[in-house]
């Protein structure tokens, strides 16, 4: 139980980043699962509980926040602080397929 | 008809539970809810494969079971702390990341170490005062029995969760 949250830190797991990646516009919980699924081609489905958990981590982090909500569903949005984070893994992960593509290539 | 069938306590043994309720449900026999016993109760229905999960949300916001519907996920049972939710075999778990189902362990974890605590120290206290007093014996076994039961029921859980959290805690790959 001691380990801190990756949502605290700001290294995210793949969740957190779909997620971040799909309210750089507005969405709504099940708006978010089906953008995640579509532009994945269905690579990636995100469980509802894992999706609802990923929400109320990423809202208590402040990386993303409510901005009101149609009809019963809550619309949310990055925060200038979510970009950032959302920004940072991007990059962490490019460099990780730079290297695995030179280290792949160079065998 | 109504079948009634103990289970073993979804926060205990929650992959009992959900077993039975899958063959259960493979029988023909339907999940409406339970009695007061805690017995889970079922009720005639046409057979049906479905695999079943549970979620132990203490106040589930009004976009929650959408979010469940709309990934295949249909609603059994729906109650303060307790969701229970079935879909057709082979539809993504209601839990897809690891990550996500340990943090909501964790969750449980805490909220029924704090309900353990103040069972704890209600039975603590009924039995100072047991020993302080001289109240009748019938007194001191009523004190006892009322300040047991909510213990056991908080304790028991609590051990569950903490098993589950065990199972489930695996190295991030994330």
């Amino acid at each position: 139980m001691g380990r801190a949250s990756t949502f605290t830190t700001g290294d995210l797991t793949d969740t957190g980043v779909y997620v971040l990646l799909s309210l750089l516009e507005p969405r709504h919980g099940y708006a978010i699962g089906q953008f995640v699924a579509e532009t994945t081609d269905g690579a990636v489905v995100l469980g509802p509980a894992t999706l609802y958990t990923t929400l109320r981590k990423l809202t208590e982090a402040h990386l993303i926040e409510e901005i009101g909500s149609s009809d019963t569903r809550r619309v949310y949005h990055l925060t200038r602080g979510g970009r950032e984070v959302l920004e940072r893994n991007i990059d962490r992960r490019r460099r990780l397929v730079g290297l695995a593509t030179t280290l792949m290539e160079a065998r | 008809m109504t079948t009634r069938r103990m289970g073993h306590g979804l926060a205990i043994r929650p992959e009992k539970d959900l077993d039975l309720f899958r063959t259960m449900a493979h029988r023909g026999q339907r999940l409406t809810g339970f009695d007061a016993l805690g017995r889970w109760r079922f009720e005639d229905a046409a057979p049906e494969d479905a695999d079943f999960a549970y979620t132990v949300e203490p106040a589930p916001p009004a976009d929650y079971y959408e979010m469940f519907t709309a990934a295949g996920w249909e609603t059994v049972l729906a109650r303060p702390g307790m969701q229970i939710f079935k879909a057709a075999p082979g539809t993504v778990p209601i839990y897809s990341d690891p990550s996500s189902a340990r943090d909501a362990l964790r969750k449980s974890a805490v909220r029924f170490a704090g309900y353990t605590l103040a069972a704890l120290l209600a039975f603590l206290l009924a039995g100072l005062l047991i020993r302080s007093t001289d109240f009748p014996v019938p007194v001191d076994v009523v004190l006892l029995i009322i300040t047991i039961v909510p213990l056991v029921y908080t304790a028991l859980p609590l051990a569950g969760v903490l098993r589950q959290l065990r199972t489930a805690r695996r190295p991030d790959t994330a």
